[in-house]
């Protein structure tokens, strides 16, 4: 008897943690059924502060995957010289590099990357410190914007400027 | 059945299983130890080329693109085209499992065809090391790591006297942990 009621106890604790459960993955649903904001890079290049934190589809050519581990790509429109990154989440761990040079769509999240004196100051120390050739070809790129990104701050008349990119991109097409 | 002699059956079997796993965990250990000298997933190779720009090298069309892919021996692989900076000229190619480009120098006519391929075997063994598989891999790498782990401490009860645990084995056992220690210590 002792028995049956420590079962039907668990058994009741159980239930409810799978209700729960239930709960919080229709809400979630119910989220993700929302519509999803569809921009291609030029536009998200000007409205790009509007959707921090928001889900959005991003059209776009692939210009380069980066060569080692292959989780960032970057997107371009009809500026080559505005790139827009963007990470792989945990469903994808890594773009295929023929995607290069195909057009592409990604869902993934919108962030805001801050650039100050004191990001650009720890990039420096961090890149001083740093002499791995494991993303040489990312280095050199940072080496060469650091004075272009102390030149937009300055330019910008605040004291930092906005880097917008996607993060956990978990599904991607290709278009074209 | 003697605690020995099941100690030597599961360090015998788990041997033999793991033995593929160990060899592709191993490699793909150097391989991936060694990124600074190599890219372990993908071989990349450069050609440097000259090309005859046409007459009109400011209004480049997707016919001159085509017509210069000819010339460099890419004819059937045009992907895309566009102008990276001025007087620049990239063209995207077609790669069968990988992906190329040619960048060309509009005011010289001298450029590079680079292209990059899948690394054979390591690129597979890469994905399996790195877990880029996920699912149901993550739970068998789990069990592997495991696995090792029993075939570590079992190895060290397969023998008996001054060869064991209780003889110079004690002593290849301690210098194999202390090493580890040591290079924390200079390098962490």
């Amino acid at each position: 008897m002792k028995k049956l009621f420590l079962l039907m106890i668990i058994s009741a604790f159980l239930f409810s943690c799978g209700n729960n459960e239930n709960k919080t993955k229709k809400e979630q649903t119910n989220q993700v059924t929302q519509e999803i904001v569809k921009l291609n890079v030029d536009t998200f290049l000007t409205k790009a502060s509007e959707y921090v934190g928001k889900e959005i589809e991003l059209t776009g050519t692939v210009n380069h995957v980066c060569k080692h581990g292959a989780k960032r790509l970057k997107l371009m429109g009809t500026d080559p010289e505005e790139l827009i990154k963007v990470e792989s989440g945990d469903k994808i761990e890594k773009f295929d590099v023929s995607l290069e040079g195909n057009e592409v769509c990604v869902k993934g999240i919108v962030k805001e990357l801050i650039i100050d004196e004191e990001y650009i100051a720890q990039l420096e120390s961090k890149m001083k410190n740093d002499d791995s050739k494991e993303h040489a070809d990312d280095h050199h790129e940072d080496l060469s914007k650091i004075k272009e990104m102390r030149a937009k701050i300055k330019a910008s008349g605040t004291d930092h400027i906005s880097i917008y990119y996607i993060t956990d991109c978990n599904e991607y097409k290709v278009v074209e | 059945m003697k605690l020995r002699k099941l100690n030597i059956i599961l360090h015998r079997d788990l041997g033999y299983f793991f033995t593929g796993m160990i060899i592709i965990y191993s490699l793909s250990g150097i391989a991936l130890n060694h990124l600074n000298e190599w890219n372990p997933d993908l071989i990349i190779t450069k050609q440097e080329v000259k090309v005859k720009l046409p007459e009109n090298s400011a209004s480049i069309n997707k016919q001159d693109v085509e017509k210069i892919l000819a010339d460099i021996g890419e004819k059937d692989n045009y992907k895309k085209y566009y102008f990276p900076k001025k007087n620049t000229l990239k063209i995207f190619l077609k790669v069968s499992h990988g992906s190329g480009s040619v960048n060309i120098d509009l005011k010289t006519g001298n450029g590079y065809i680079e292209k990059l391929a899948r690394r054979p075997i390591f690129n597979e063994m890469n994905f399996l090391h790195r877990n880029n598989a996920r699912k149901l891999w993550t739970w068998y790498s789990d069990i592997f790591a495991l696995s090792l782990i029993i075939l570590a401490i079992s190895g060290l009860f397969i023998l008996k006297g001054k060869k064991g645990i209780k003889g110079r084995g004690a002593w290849l056992t301690i210098a194999g942990i202390l090493i580890p220690l040591i290079m924390l210590l200079l390098y962490y």
